[in-house]
């Protein structure tokens, strides 16, 4: 019994990490190799793909942008959901199950269709700042939707 | 899990509160706003009610949308749920083995959704990929931009590779939390793996998998990057899920109002269905 449970576990982990090494395996050659011919590892090993991600221009914006984004949406989960889940799962207080389903209810809007820009904006959206605003809150409707939802699950100290 | 009766835990709730009523129900009602409404261009508009809405409810491609997508998330739930529960039960209990195979499980939720999908599109490929490679050379004709089969064995295998850890990683902290004395008691009542797991682990999972269950239907219900990176849709529109038949709507084609009905349509389907499970899985839980 034991033994098929460890074969279970290992077979699931491959399964898991093969397509990672395949990503990793292909990002250690260079194109030619990679689409002249088939090799489980990199033949002629090469950096050159990471070195480019790290010095072309074109990235460093990304990264930037993407950290602002990591920040912005860190500090507003942490504070504003924290509480909220301590909340639901220590405590019960008029409308709890209703105000939980509500909470829940804004995790289930697709995220397309928040896509629908405004009328105005549409035509020239220069607005950087508040674009990202949009981002940044509907992704953290996402995140307090989840952080509530696994809270109930971790045990009570 | 016994919970004090406190009505001051509303404090705690407000600022969540606050900040989903600014950042979802103000979209929401512009949503409904342009649901209504004929917008030619920002000044000339005209009321026209449910005319949008009537209208989605009979497009073709959105029922096809719709049929897809359905039977693409029950199957996520069919295969990931109880592979989730049968490889937390394979987890181990104690040792140094529990925090490296917990990491190497949780790796796939930590990679970005469009990752996932450029992931699998290498892995599949036919020329490139170890995926489409193998299967081509032991003779299954395999390609995922031909054929719908192969488009739809590629998507679902993304998402159970994505996200069966989440399941898992839920159940094992169901299965942490199970006090010893339960197991103690099963020993000496010689109950057998299949009663302990009937009678004792099962129903203490119910917590967890109520949200498992959610969170996958929700989340495979709205997927939208990942069969976007990986067969955009095809072939055909094989693999075209709602969300991906909304933003084609609201963003290539630019048809606000109709898109913004659909997004309602679409919004409240997820609502009515997530309802039912909710209900009848706290229901069951406490009967």
């Amino acid at each position: 019994m034991e033994r098929t449970k460890k074969i279970g576990l290992i077979v699931y982990i491959l399964f898991l990490m093969i397509p990672i090494y395949w990503l990793i395996n292909l990002s250690l050659q260079p194109n030619r190799d990679i689409m002249g011919s088939f090799s489980l590892y990199p033949q002629n090993l090469t950096f050159d793909n990471y070195r480019r991600i790290f010095t072309e221009a074109g990235w460093a914006r990304g990264y930037l942008n993407s950290l602002i984004y990591v920040l912005m949406n860190t500090v507003i989960s942490i504070t504003v959901a924290l509480p909220a889940a301590y909340a639901f799962s220590r405590y019960k207080f008029i409308g709890d199950k209703h105000l939980f389903f509500w909470l829940l209810t804004n995790r289930m809007a697709p995220p397309a269709v928040f896509l629908l820009p405004p009328p105005r904006q549409s035509a020239s959206s220069t607005c950087i700042s508040r674009s990202r605003w949009r981002i940044v809150c509907s992704r953290s409707r996402w995140r307090s939707g989840f952080s509530k939802g696994s809270c109930p699950a971790c045990p009570r100290k | 899990m016994n919970k004090v009766e406190n009505n001051r835990a509303w404090f705690l709730v407000l600022p969540v509160l606050l900040l989903v009523a600014f950042s979802a129900v103000i979209p929401l009602m512009t949503v409904v706003n342009y649901s209504i409404q004929d917008i030619l261009d920002p000044h000339t508009r005209f009321f026209v009610g449910d005319e949008w809405f009537r209208e989605m409810l009979r497009d073709s491609q959105l029922q096809s949308a719709l049929g897809r997508q359905l039977i693409f998330s029950f199957s996520v739930l069919a295969i990931q749920i109880p592979l989730g529960i049968a490889i937390a039960l394979c987890m181990p209990t104690r040792g140094i083995w529990v925090a490296i195979s917990l990491v190497l499980v949780a790796l796939p939720l930590l990679v970005p959704w469009n990752v996932v999908g450029t992931i699998w599109q290498l892995f599949a490929r036919g020329d490139i990929g170890l995926l489409g490679v193998t299967l081509n050379s032991i003779g299954i004709e395999y390609n995922y931009t031909r054929g719908s089969t192969a488009a739809w064995f590629t998507v679902l295998a993304m998402d159970v590779w994505h996200w069966t850890s989440l399941v898992v990683l839920l159940c094992y902290s169901g299965l942490r939390a199970i006090p010893d004395a339960y197991y103690q008691a099963a020993r000496i009542d010689g109950a057998s793996r299949i009663a302990v797991f009937r009678y004792i682990q099962l129903p203490r999972l119910a917590g967890v998998l109520t949200i498992a269950v959610l969170l996958r239907f929700m989340d495979s219900f709205m997927i939208y990057a990942e069969p976007f990176v990986l067969t955009g849709g095809g072939p055909g529109s094989s693999t075209t899920f709602l969300s991906q038949h909304l933003a084609t709507m609201a963003i290539a084609q630019f048809d606000v109002s109709r898109a913004a009905a659909f997004s309602l349509i679409y919004f409240l389907i997820i609502l009515a269905i997530s309802w039912v499970f909710y209900t009848i899985i706290t229901r069951a839980t406490k009967d």
